[in-house]
């Protein structure tokens, strides 16, 4: 049997701080072109195992992105692989939108080196891509948290990697902002190939986008696979701790994945009512 | 506002030109008047194959003057206010911080210590910016080291509080060795409120490789503070090594800010005002904040001196002071226009 091309794989990897074990045991393999969703209750361990993936936070075990052990490479070789987009980005005082995005390129330039014609086009043509040439001029401060998420992936994107680590994307956006972001990055994956791991607190959001969901469960992977196989009413109230109701895939009302509902919780009944 | 912010001619051209004039002034004032179109038509004669025959050359004594005394001090002060100026900037980038300064890592601590030994040990002048080089470097070293943690969760903090323990340490010893030779208080404090005084052009061929090598990092690595801006992390994942990054800019800054402090003593503001004035009139981004404040900080130095010459004429005010006058109270204002 012929190996898939996996472009990320971990293996038995463990994030400790000081005697606390944050995640442990992850065994994960990404393939080319794949969107893998991590999704997980707050503390799981999904931002911490996603900054483990991009050579952040110093970790047990192994993490080979594009064939690189990640704690062994140099931020200029790891940036040529993978790009990440943070859920809080620091975002320098009075910079534009275009220069932020500029900065997507800073791996491919060395240290007295400035930006040449191919930098500007490539950061020219994802503007014009993610529709932000109105925005370019723009003071970063003044975006709204939707057009900052697009110029993050723009800045991502301008960097070329062939993995991209979204950490939360659509926390601090609308319910149309949070499709019009995946959707984007939908598209952008398949148009340039790129393959996507990103965590998600939106289950039918991540079981809407993602070829696979990992749920994690305080630092471990409680269940990997197709979001139809992780999204049960079972594991998702036991792990999350609420009833739900889980809606199957329905194609013909544009639901490619689970609907995942939360119900509210069965009280005992108040002794007045009785 | 522009899409890119980028180093335009038009403000350079105003930088540079402020340079000048301020040189020219700068040299035309003193006891000797010596007339600023006069100081620049004699200048431009010296070049190679220009003539300009002037109808009214200096004198031989305007001459010696000239060579002698002003030029070599205007030069002076406008290495040692563009190696202020832009080694504040460098260091208010590598720490994402508005009020860092040339000296917060301890090097106005360790020059101050370095200058108070030397001059408490009774040694040869010359000797004390040597002792205050090395007091500076070594403070910025001792900083560095207690600071600089690998894996340090805010690593920036860790060092401004690492140069605020080194600073107060060596306070804290040079206070001991002031009380203990009061005698030399008024030799030290002549130094530590800096002075632009000046035996011809010795100092300044002491300090133009360091201000070279400083100008040269410090250019080249303008890109890079605009990295930097956006944290150790995601500075990281766009591939650059931060801690690399800041050993590069921080050992250029403190070789600036050390040859600066050991020719003119503790001049205080000129490294924390100019970068914001630059970044007040054009924009967040060191490509262009870098470059304009070491020209500004030339420019400012050389103005400070002019007036530390002439305010109180014949006698001097230090020009730590007439900075600290007129940077103070500009600080404030712009903190209270909140453009800072």
């Amino acid at each position: 049997m012929i190996e898939p091309d996996n472009l990320l794989s971990a293996n038995d990897l463990g994030v400790w701080v000081g005697p606390t074990q944050l995640i442990g045991a992850i065994d994960l393999t990404v393939v080319a072109g794949e969107w893998v969703s991590v999704i997980g209750p707050n503390g799981a361990g999904k931002t911490t195992l996603l900054r483990a993936l991009a050579g952040i936070t110093p970790y047990f075990g192994s993490v080979r992105v594009a064939g690189l052990e990640v704690s062994a490479a140099s931020p200029r070789a790891l940036a040529h692989r993978l790009a990440l987009v943070v859920q809080s980005p620091i975002v320098p005082e009075r910079i534009t939108v275009r220069d932020l995005v500029l900065l997507g390129r800073t791996a491919h330039l060395g240290w007295l080196q400035s930006e040449g014609r191919h930098d500007h086009w490539l950061v020219d043509r994802m503007l014009a891509r993610l529709a932000l040439e109105p925005l370019a001029a723009r003071d970063v401060a003044t975006l709204s948290g939707g057009e900052l998420q697009r110029v993050l992936l723009a800045r991502a994107l301008v960097q070329e990697p062939q993995l991209l680590l979204l950490d939360e994307p659509t926390s601090a956006l609308d319910l149309g902002h949070q499709m019009e972001v995946l959707d984007l990055v939908d598209q952008l994956r398949r148009e340039h190939g790129v393959t996507v791991v990103s965590t998600m607190h939106d289950l039918s959001l991540a079981g809407e986008f993602a070829d696979r969901l990992v749920l994690l469960d305080r630092g471990r992977i409680a269940r990997q696979g197709p979001p139809t196989e992780v999204l049960e009413a079972d594991l998702v109230e036991r792990i999350y701790r609420t009833p739900v109701t889980v809606l199957p895939p329905d194609p013909a009302q544009g639901r490619h994945g689970p609907v995942v509902l939360q119900r509210r919780p069965v009280r005992p009944s108040r002794p007045q009512d009785r | 506002m522009s899409t890119r912010a980028r180093l335009r001619p038009t403000p350079v051209l105003v930088c540079a030109t402020s340079v000048v004039v301020a040189a020219l002034i700068g040299a035309a004032l003193g006891p000797v008047w010596i007339a600023p179109d006069r100081i620049l038509v004699w200048l431009v004669d010296q070049l190679p194959w220009v003539d300009l025959n002037p109808t009214d050359p200096l004198t031989a004594v305007e001459q010696v003057i000239l060579l002698k005394v002003r030029l070599p001090r205007v030069v002076l002060g406008a290495v040692v206010g563009a190696l202020l100026a832009g080694c504040g900037a460098a260091f208010q980038g590598v720490f994402r911080n508005p009020l860092a300064d040339p000296y917060l890592l301890g090097a106005a601590a360790g020059a101050g210590l370095g200058a108070v030994t030397a001059i408490t040990l009774g040694l040869a002048s010359a000797l004390v910016p040597v002792f205050a080089f090395v007091g500076s470097i070594a403070a910025v070293t001792v900083a560095w080291l207690i600071g600089s943690r690998r894996h340090s969760a805010n690593p920036t903090t860790s060092l401004v509080l690492a140069g605020v323990a080194v600073a107060a340490f060596l306070g804290a010893i040079q206070s001991f060795l002031l009380q203990q030779h009061a005698d030399q208080l008024q030799q030290v404090w002549a130094w530590m409120m800096g002075r632009l005084v000046v035996a011809g052009w010795s100092q300044v061929w002491t300090i133009i490789p360091y201000a070279i090598v400083t100008t040269v990092v410090l250019i080249g690595g303008r890109r890079i503070l605009d990295v930097l801006a956006v944290g150790d992390d995601e500075a990281r994942t766009l591939g650059l090594d931060p801690r690399k990054a800041r050993i590069v800019l921080v050992l250029a800054a403190t070789l600036g800010t050390a040859a600066a402090v050991s020719a003119a003593g503790l001049i205080g503001f000129v490294g924390l005002v100019v970068p914001h004035l630059v970044r007040l009139v054009l924009g967040g981004s060191y490509r262009v904040i870098v470059p304009l404040a070491l020209l500004l900080g030339a420019t400012v130095l050389v103005v400070a001196d002019v007036l530390a010459r002439m305010v109180m004429a014949p006698a001097e005010i230090p020009i730590g002071v007439v900075t600290a006058f007129l940077g103070a109270p500009f600080f404030a204002m712009l903190l209270a226009r909140g453009r800072t």
